[in-house]
């Protein structure tokens, strides 16, 4: 009996983002009947797509042990690109962002990885250059792309009802949550943001895992660049930078620790949704728009304070046992 | 002693060295360059992140970072000239800085009371105090004019203009501060490593929370200042500084990892952004330029330093070894002799 | 019979510094060899050139009576040569568990869609595994799902030295493997040592503590300024001898040695 509610415990406290989000859904649903729709929830997902792709990347990375604050250019470039070639070739438009992602996330897993910079000094400079480069390229201007065809579809279809957007967010998630658990590389990412010593004691190339870490999230990023060209039709270069805190704020809030080797994908699904929850309530609630971000900002503090509580009483009920 | 290599000179003086070649640049491209009204324009350009820079250095030394100082100078300077509006110039100025050492604090609670991360939880109060910011002005400017307000950041001291005087006197202060008294040892002492502070009965949490207040205190004054030369202030400015702020203490020689680094070196990174910024436009190029080649800087910055830190400690490891192989020698000599 | 290791006239020199100087030794299947000395004696630079992480300036390193040329760690770990460290730099990983450290770099796979693709990881499979040897090797651990960091110090060693019988090591090298460990538990890691022993594992145990040698080891090594003047069966000595070995010795070779030592 005291073995079943220790482990009941120990779920609630290492699922504590979910609670969060329960908490959260039940008191906007008391305070506004409009909340529970599928209208409103397909809203609030469509607007986290973009946001919440780029968190499954950078979340991948911060477990490996690294940071990437590059993003918000990558993302901008990925979609100037996507938007550049879709009047050209639709399939170009889609493999173009995946290959320039894929670049550019190496150029920096090369910084990190090869060199051996330290990965949040040297991709703030990769986010100045990048930025910087696509404005020099681009000219400053908006790149614009046509609003029809099937690249339109991608952020604006439906499938039986279904923003494709929303579809493509629980995709990826379902397949890097996949990646993590299930495939030895997602183990080594694990262990090498735990402990890379380790990883190379092993006999693993400790040093591949890292690179292909940034790639893949380059390739992830590429694909939030697709989503995003597509919704906007016409991409400016300054495009990414409003995602920047948005992101970090879910990856940090879903759990996964600066330090490495700790967290879950699909925490940092639920995390974004629970952004995109608070978002919509404050919409739903008509608070005044000049209050929001302090809201944000306070609810942010709380869940990190809640979420470094609850680790700090798992590990106490681990530690407890032997 | 370690030996001086010509590749550890390069490295020392690289900021001299830099500054010394645009400068040269500039020499050979627009002689009007060098009139002192814009040197002196550089300065004061560079003042306002200098004081931010200065007093994140002391954090950055203790090995924490505070990203909310954008946010704080923003906050602190509608605070100001709110507070001005209602209950005349020195209550605003007053309360401005006051402010800033209340965020300082809040940040420092988190930090060390609470233990969250600083980037983390200075990344939540930096959404914070911008959104307190956006409350307190409705999101469109305030502006100040009364002449006592603005006065503030318009006298002159030999020819220098005011911002220019506030930045050296609060540099040369921290400069003093860090390398004569037990401020400043402690900042190293608990950067290079806390848990040996702690053993020895340091107030770790104490020091640390104070670095935070100087920290915010320097970033509102900065933010009075801003708004006494602009006679306004506005919610939705400074979002990047704090990362430009970083990146410049990185430069001037404060590793990430703490422990390290010197006030000199962060003024000289600050010079060299000021400097950069004036030269694209003097040049009459595009703007972003001027970012391309900060950011070429700072990732060059970090390799190089990473490079230097892989030598030596290739050297330090053989000097050790050989250091222990001695010694067994030396006890022998003094038992036998 | 062959030996399993030896080594012939080995020598190292770090520039003009002389690590190991002569050193000859042979280590049995499923001998446990205690190596000790001061510090600087050699000892951790012979483990090195053991492990293949150093590659010796002159002599020869034989493996089953062959010819052995250590290119780097990986290859002495294809020997099946396995170095356990000490748990401070620890070579686990602290936030996966114990099965999955067990099977770090080897793990097995599941069938996807009947193919051996080796994408999907059997996890269950392992944790059965890893139950079996900890089982096995009387190595008690609350559950192989438990995450390292939440083992004792002493856990976390065992599971250290288990793992190098899953990397069918043949020698275990073992640096100061009871440091850092409550008296307690360095009785479950020297039994440890000696269940490797029973299977014909050889090891290798480095070690300042007298009394962990001379439980485990059946013949001891002493090292000093990089020379073996030392190599003795357990029985024939005593722990006063070998104390004596490790410190007296300095005086009676002085004026010899000062003259061999380099200047450089």
């Amino acid at each position: 009996m005291k073995d079943v509610s220790k482990r009941l415990a120990q779920l609630c406290l290492s699922h504590s983002i979910v609670a969060v989000l329960i908490l959260l859904s039940v008191a906007m649903a008391l305070l506004s009947d409009k909340f529970f729709t599928a209208a409103n929830w397909a809203n609030v997902l469509n607007n986290l797509a973009v946001p919440g792709i780029v968190a499954l990347g950078v979340a991948l990375v911060v477990i490996a042990g690294g940071i990437d604050l590059s993003f918000s250019s990558m993302l901008a470039a990925c979609a100037a690109l996507a938007a550049w070639l879709q009047p050209q070739n639709f399939w170009l438009a889609l493999i173009g962002p995946l290959a320039l992602g894929a670049a550019l996330g190496a150029f920096n897993g090369l910084l990190v990885v090869k060199l051996g910079a330290n990965p949040l000094i040297s991709t703030l400079g990769t986010q100045w250059l990048f930025l910087a480069a696509l404005f020099i390229i681009t000219g400053g201007g908006i790149v614009q792309g046509n609003m029809e065809g099937p690249f339109h579809l991608i952020a604006n279809g439906r499938l039986a009802g279904v923003p494709l957007p929303i579809l493509l967010l629980l995709l990826l998630a379902a397949a890097t949550s996949f990646l993590t658990t299930q495939t030895s590389l997602g183990k080594y990412i694990y262990a090498h943001g735990s402990n890379n010593c380790g990883l190379r004691f092993a006999g693993v190339n400790a040093n591949a895992v890292y690179l292909k870490t940034f790639v893949l999230m380059g390739l992830i990023v590429g694909v939030a660049g697709i989503v995003l060209s597509s919704r906007l039709g016409g991409v400016r270069p300054t495009e990414g930078n409003r995602y920047l805190i948005v992101v970090l704020t879910a990856v940090l809030l879903s759990g996964v620790s600066l330090n490495g080797g700790v967290g879950s994908l699909f925490h940092v699904l639920i995390a974004t949704v629970v952004l995109g929850v608070i978002d919509n309530g404050m919409v739903l609630l008509a608070v005044e728009y000049k209050y929001q971000q302090m809201i944000k900002g306070c609810v942010f503090i709380l869940a990190i304070l809640y979420n470094n509580y609850t680790t700090k009483q798992l590990a106490m009920l681990r530690v407890s046992k032997r | 002693m370690p030996k001086v290599t010509f590749q550890t000179l390069l490295f020392r003086g690289r900021l001299p060295l830099i500054i010394g070649a645009l400068l040269l640049f500039m020499a050979f491209n627009d002689r009007s360059f060098f009139i002192p009204e814009n040197l002196i324009n550089i300065l004061s350009y560079s003042s306002i992140n200098g004081l931010l820079a200065v007093g994140m250095t002391l954090l950055m030394i203790s090995r924490e970072f505070d990203i909310s100082v954008g946010s704080n100078l923003v906050l602190s300077g509608v605070i100001a000239v709110q507070v001005a509006n209602h209950f005349g110039a020195a209550a605003g100025i007053a309360a401005g800085v006051a402010s800033g050492a209340v965020m300082g604090l809040i940040n420092g609670i988190l930090v060390a009371k609470a233990n969250i991360n600083s980037f983390i939880s200075t990344l939540g109060t930096m959404v914070i105090f911008q959104g307190v910011a956006f409350a307190l002005t409705d999101m469109k400017p305030v502006a100040c004019d009364l002449p006592t307000f603005q006065s503030l950041a318009e006298w002159e001291l030999l020819g220098l203009p005011a911002p220019i005087i506030y930045f050296l006197s609060v540099a040369i202060i921290l400069w003093l501060a860090l390398k004569f008294t037990r401020v400043g040892k402690s900042a190293y002492a608990i950067g290079g490593n806390i848990q040996g502070c702690r053993n020895l009965g340091i107030n770790v949490d104490g020091w640390r929370i104070g670095y935070f207040i100087i920290c915010g205190a320097c970033a509102s004054f900065a933010g009075v200042i801003l708004a006494s030369r602009l006679g306004a202030a506005s919610a939705t400015f400074g979002e990047n500084v704090s990362m430009v702020v970083i990146a410049a203490i990185v430069l001037g020689g404060v590793p990430l990892s703490g422990g390290a680094g010197s006030l000199p070196g962060v003024i000289g990174a600050i010079l060299l952004l000021g400097l950069i910024d004036s030269m694209t436009v003097y040049l009459n190029v595009f703007g972003y330029y001027q970012k391309l080649f900060w950011a070429l800087l700072l990732i060059g910055v970090v390799v190089f330093d990473v490079v230097c830190a892989r030598r030596e400690n290739r050297r330090l490891e053989l000097a050790e070894l050989l250091r222990l192989q001695r010694e067994p020698l030396r006890d022998n000599t003094e038992v036998t002799s | 019979m062959t030996p399993l290791i030896e080594l012939r006239n080995i020598y190292k020199f770090f520039g003009g510094l002389c690590a190991t100087n002569d050193v000859s030794l042979t280590i049995g299947k499923g001998e446990v060899i205690g190596l000790v000395g001061d510090n600087a004696a050699g000892k951790s630079t012979l483990m090195k050139i053991i492990a293949g992480v150093h590659k010796p300036t002159s002599g020869e390193y034989l493996i089953d009576g062959e010819k052995f040329v250590a290119h780097s760690p990986r290859s002495a770990r294809n020997a099946g040569i396995e170095m356990v460290f000490q748990i401070q730099d620890m070579a686990l990983v602290p936030e996966l568990d114990v099965a999955d450290n067990l099977f770090l770099g080897k793990e097995l796979y599941r069938k996807t869609l009947g193919l051996n693709l080796n994408l999907v990881l059997d996890r269950r499979a392992m944790q059965e595994r890893s139950r079996v040897l900890l089982h096995e090797l009387g190595i008690n651990i609350p559950a192989v799902t438990e995450k390292v960091k939440y083992l004792s110090g002493g856990q976390q060693q065992s599971v250290s030295i288990a793992r190098t019988v899953f990397f069918d090591a043949r020698l275990v090298i073992l640096d100061e493997p009871t440091s850092s460990i409550s008296i307690k538990e360095t009785r479950k890691v020297l039994d440890l040592i000696l269940q490797l022993k029973a299977k014909g594992i050889s090891s290798i145990i480095v070690s300042h503590r007298m009394d962990d040698i001379f439980t485990t080891a059946d013949r001891i090594l002493v090292l000093r300024r990089g020379r073996k003047i030392e190599d003795v069966r357990k029985e024939h000595t005593s722990m006063d001898d070998i104390i004596k070995k490790i410190i007296n010795a300095e005086k009676e070779s002085m004026s010899q040695e000062t003259l061999n030592q380099p200047t450089a």
